[in-house]
């Protein structure tokens, strides 16, 4: 089998980036999402998905699901772009300069704090099964749990907003209108993916 | 020196892609950028203090029943 050595390259160097990225997610939401805005290779964005693919495959083989991996990654696939589609449509109307590029790549990247809380929930699932109980742990652990799981979501509301905010460019007022709107068919969206036993928690 | 100044056109570049927030008020305006300044760097410094004291919240509202919301998220995956 031959390596072409330049692709090879450019993969660890892909690698590298979402590696960085992700750091600058956690330490500087607001310069790294204005960097992935800008972003132009692709690769990365197969790292991210890559990630996402092997979390389901994980998810299927340890704990069981009713649909395979490969489904429920194609169902992933059709929400992050009916996302995408939905701001990008409706981001024209306020600003005719939306590019599809920074949508995709700020979304693709926005999924961090979704990956970090489905893998902890996943390894917690194993280490420490529910159901808790009212016993002292178990309420202690529920407060450090609940404390994590609203930390990571106002830490990915942050970055949902950034990603819209550096893919429209869109002001505050107009970004808030247009996750009201989103909220309106997603949340009716979600309770049926969740009456199909797809997903319980939004994978977004 | 070249390569100096092409990053720093570079980083100029990136701070001027989008036009600053106007919220039609500058004292909204004044709010909106002192507000979130701390959320720029490492929001966890101010988000995760700010959690425990919403989930202390919680705590004091639904008492034992805090238990029931960990096991909904526990099996939401």
């Amino acid at each position: 089998m031959v390596f072409d050595k330049k692709k090879v390259t450019n993969l660890i160097a892909s690698f590298i980036f979402v590696i960085r990225n992700f750091f600058f997610l956690v330490f500087f939401p607001y310069k790294g999402m204005r960097r992935i805005s800008l972003e132009k290779d692709y690769w990365q964005i197969v790292f991210i998905f890559l990630t996402v693919f092997i979390y389901f495959n994980l998810v299927y083989f340890l704990r069981g699901s009713s649909y395979p991996p490969t489904f429920t990654f194609f169902i992933f696939l059709v929400n992050f772009f009916l996302m995408i589609g939905f701001f990008y449509i409706l981001g024209k109307f306020f600003n005719r300069k939306i590019k599809k590029r920074a949508l995709f790549f700020t979304f693709s990247y926005s999924l961090l704090p979704t990956l970090i809380w489905f893998f902890t929930t996943l390894f917690f699932y194993f280490i420490i099964p529910p159901p808790r109980t009212f016993s002292l742990m178990g309420r202690l652990f529920s407060f450090f749990f609940i404390t994590f799981s609203l930390t990571v979501f106002f830490w990915k509301l942050i970055l949902f907003y950034l990603a819209i905010r550096f893919s429209t460019g869109l002001s505050f007022f107009k970004i808030v209108y247009l996750i009201f709107l989103f909220l309106l068919w997603y949340i009716p969206y979600s309770i049926l993916l969740y009456y199909l036993k797809i997903f319980r928690v939004p994978f977004i | 020196m070249k390569n100096c100044s092409l990053r720093f056109r570079k980083q100029i570049g990136e701070v001027f892609i989008i036009q600053p927030n106007d919220l039609g008020n500058k004292f909204l305006n004044f709010l909106f950028k002192k507000s979130t300044a701390y959320l720029k760097k490492f929001p966890f410094f101010y988000l995760f203090p700010a959690t425990v004291i919403i989930v202390f919240l919680i705590y004091l509202l639904l008492g034992k029943r805090i238990v029931t919301i960990t096991n909904l998220l526990q099996y939401g995956f």
